[in-house]
């Protein structure tokens, strides 16, 4: 990102949609293209080569998951999925084949600006590796390979801090099931969601105040999980520009 | 002497006659008595055309078949109901022309007449409910006109009764159009309702936005909340409208992994935070339950559903619990709330669509318990509602438990 004001490409058939979502972007500074089907949506982003898409996965002329595959032939530009209640699989579908992240419609402006900031920033700060990470009362010295929560040192085994290693490395943004679980147990175990179930709940229990109710490490029902590093929007009106 | 002999004898072979006929009458009446007996206790065809059928073969010594019309289809397409002999194509087609020509066809008649069994048309006045097939072991016991007449009267009981079962399944199928007409109707007008309020509170609030002026600040925030609120409640209402018309068309198969119920508890109590931000929640898991086969996303669902109507029907401040537990076979969850609790005598009212517990209380769709209890019964468990022992309204939800997960493999926890 050398331009300073991130350059979006709005892929959206629904005209009422594109007047909602150009009226809050152009609002948040952010510079805007809108496709209004798939062919154009790919013509664009390979002409304007944009920081970000919004793309809609029930497009007129193509499916949106193609449309994803085609654009992560040849680009890593962040895809946020903009999809219906009860479209879980076409979600997980999206995300297995490299959208960033998706929005459940309707979905508040705050909502929406928030996982655009996450994907900006997993965007720009890809080769910069970290070497600590705070949620909560927690801090994860990356570096030391050391957990502590409230100032103690909390015991993980091998596979939970792999785990919540990964969970940090994609802080803000959904991981699915497969994904979580071909990179911690191998593309064997990618079916055997309990395993990954199991150790979320290991986690949950060593890092979370409230493992019944996780403030950070949360579940996307249906999809993966998502440490959470935001308070949920909607409950305040977001407003911080890009 | 010659005359009178023969006049005599004339005489004599006319009362043996009308003496043969008379018995052979008074059988026929017998059998059709019999059969008629026989078919006006029936309700099915399976049974109606088994006891024509043993009549008849019994009467005739013959083999017999019944082609009938599908009363929902084209008249004219026969299906084999019950036969005793191979329907060879050519007298499938000789049955195919009595079906459409409504005469007899086949051996001892005009049309056919080289063939080795009888087709009569099995029909009323109004209707052609199809054919009757008889194949007799002697030729000669359907050529005379007594036994032709006999085989007509018992076909045409047959069609009689037959005609009546449609009748009756046709009426049946009025009524229950009736029915869902009429559930289709309060259905459509209570939805209509609960679209319409949210919606004219969206209207009224834009245009009194737009009319206002923009210093205004404080009403401006109050009519852009109301537009916001109502805004959710109407994507609840669609949401449950669609989960219940899902669940209603049998389109609904849990997709079941092994998860812990804490889980799916947490997810749901996340997404109820808002609804439940004015009462308390306690949650009490054992660390031992096992895991449970559940579709993450439709439980979530159900236990939101609980967790709202716990939410609207109970007082701000009071507490909701979430209490679980293992029991052979099954994992037990209750939800139980510190509210009025349950009218008396509506504990199975509840799981009933468009039911609402309070009149004063429309703010919920009355769906979301019904929503509730098809999600746990489509897993196989049980949703049942009663007081809590506080006082307050209890939900108790069983799930299943059959088998065990794949065994995680053991990790070194030093």
């Amino acid at each position: 990102m050398s331009d300073p004001t991130p350059l979006v490409l709005l892929v959206e058939d629904e005209p009422q949609m594109r007047r909602f979502l150009r009226a809050t972007l152009q609002n948040h500074g952010y510079r805007l293209h809108e496709a209004v089907n798939a062919a154009e949506a790919l013509a664009l982003a390979n002409q304007w080569n944009p920081d970000l898409v919004l793309l809609d996965l029930g497009l007129p002329d193509m499916d949106g998951l193609e449309v994803t595959r085609r654009l992560r032939d040849w680009t890593q530009v962040p895809i946020l999925i903009l999809s219906a209640r009860g479209q879980e699989a076409d979600k997980v579908s999206a995300l297995d084949m490299g959208a960033d992240d998706y929005l459940t419609k309707p979905f508040g402006a705050g909502e929406l600006l928030a996982r655009m900031r996450v994907a900006l920033r997993h965007s720009a700060k890809t080769a910069e590796a970290e070497s600590a990470f705070d949620f909560g009362d927690v801090h994860i010295d990356l570096a030391r390979r050391q957990v502590l929560k409230a100032g103690q040192l909390v015991h993980l085994t091998p596979l939970e801090y792999k785990l919540l290693v990964l969970l940090v490395k994609h802080a803000g943004k959904v991981i699915t099931h497969r994904q979580l679980l071909r990179e911690v147990w191998g593309p064997n175990a990618s079916s055997q969601t309990h395993y990954l179930r199991v150790y979320m709940a290991q986690l949950r229990s060593k890092l979370e105040a409230d493992s019944a109710r996780p403030r950070f490490l949360t579940t996307e029902a249906g999809v993966g999980y998502r440490l959470r590093t935001e308070e949920p929007a909607g409950a305040s009106s977001e407003s911080s520009p890009p | 002497m010659f005359v009178v002999s023969v006049v005599i004898s004339s005489l004599t072979a006319q009362v043996r006659q009308q003496a043969r006929d008379a018995c052979q009458r008074e059988a026929r009446t017998a059998a059709l008595y019999a059969l008629s007996r026989e078919l006006a206790v029936s309700r099915d065809r399976g049974p109606i055309l088994q006891a024509a059928r043993n009549h008849i073969a019994g009467l005739l010594d013959a083999k017999i078949a019944f082609l009938l019309a599908d009363p929902l289809q084209s008249a004219a397409t026969l299906e084999v109901a019950l036969t005793d002999f191979a329907l060879t194509p050519e007298l499938t087609a000789l049955a195919q022309w009595v079906q459409i020509h409504h005469r007899p066809a086949g051996l001892g008649t005009d049309t056919g007449n080289q063939a080795r069994a009888l087709f009569l048309p099995l029909h009323t006045a109004t209707r052609s409910l199809g054919v009757i097939g008889v194949l007799p072991s002697d030729p000669q016991r359907v050529e005379g006109l007594a036994q032709r007449q006999l085989l007509e009267t018992f076909s045409q009981q047959l069609a009689t009764s037959l005609e009546g079962l449609q009748l009756v399944a046709q009426a049946h199928r009025a009524q229950l159009q009736v029915e869902r007409q009429e559930l289709r109707n309060s259905l459509l007008s209570s939805v209509s309702h609960d679209l319409r309020t949210p919606l004219a509170a969206i209207t009224g609030s834009a245009t009194t936005l737009l009319d206002t002026p923009a210093q205004d600040a404080p009403l401006h925030k109050e009519l852009l909340e109301t537009i916001r609120d109502e805004a959710d409640r109407l994507n609840r209402l669609v949401g449950n409208l669609l989960d219940m018309t899902r669940l209603e068309s049998g389109g609904v198969e849990p997709r079941k992994d092994w998860i812990p119920l804490e889980e799916v508890v947490g997810s749901a109590l996340d997404r109820a935070q808002k609804l439940l931000q004015a009462h308390v929640v306690e949650v009490s898991l054992p660390a031992d339950l096992p895991l449970v086969p559940m579709d993450a996303v439709l439980c979530e669902q159900m236990l939101l559903n609980l967790l709202d109507n716990a939410a609207k029907y109970t007082p701000p401040g009071t507490r909701v619990h979430l209490r679980a537990w293992a029991e052979p076979g099954q994992v037990v969850l209750l939800v139980a709330d510190e509210g009025p609790g349950l009218p008396s005598g509506s504990e199975h009212l509840v799981f009933e669509k468009f039911f609402r517990g309070r009149a004063d209380n429309t703010r919920g769709s009355g769906l979301g318990l019904a929503i509730a209890h098809g999600i746990v019964t489509a897993h196989g468990g049980q949703l049942t509602a009663g007081a809590s022992p506080s006082g307050g309204a209890q939900f108790r939800i069983t799930l299943p438990v059959a088998g065990e997960p794949p065994q995680l493999p053991m990790e070194v926890n030093e």
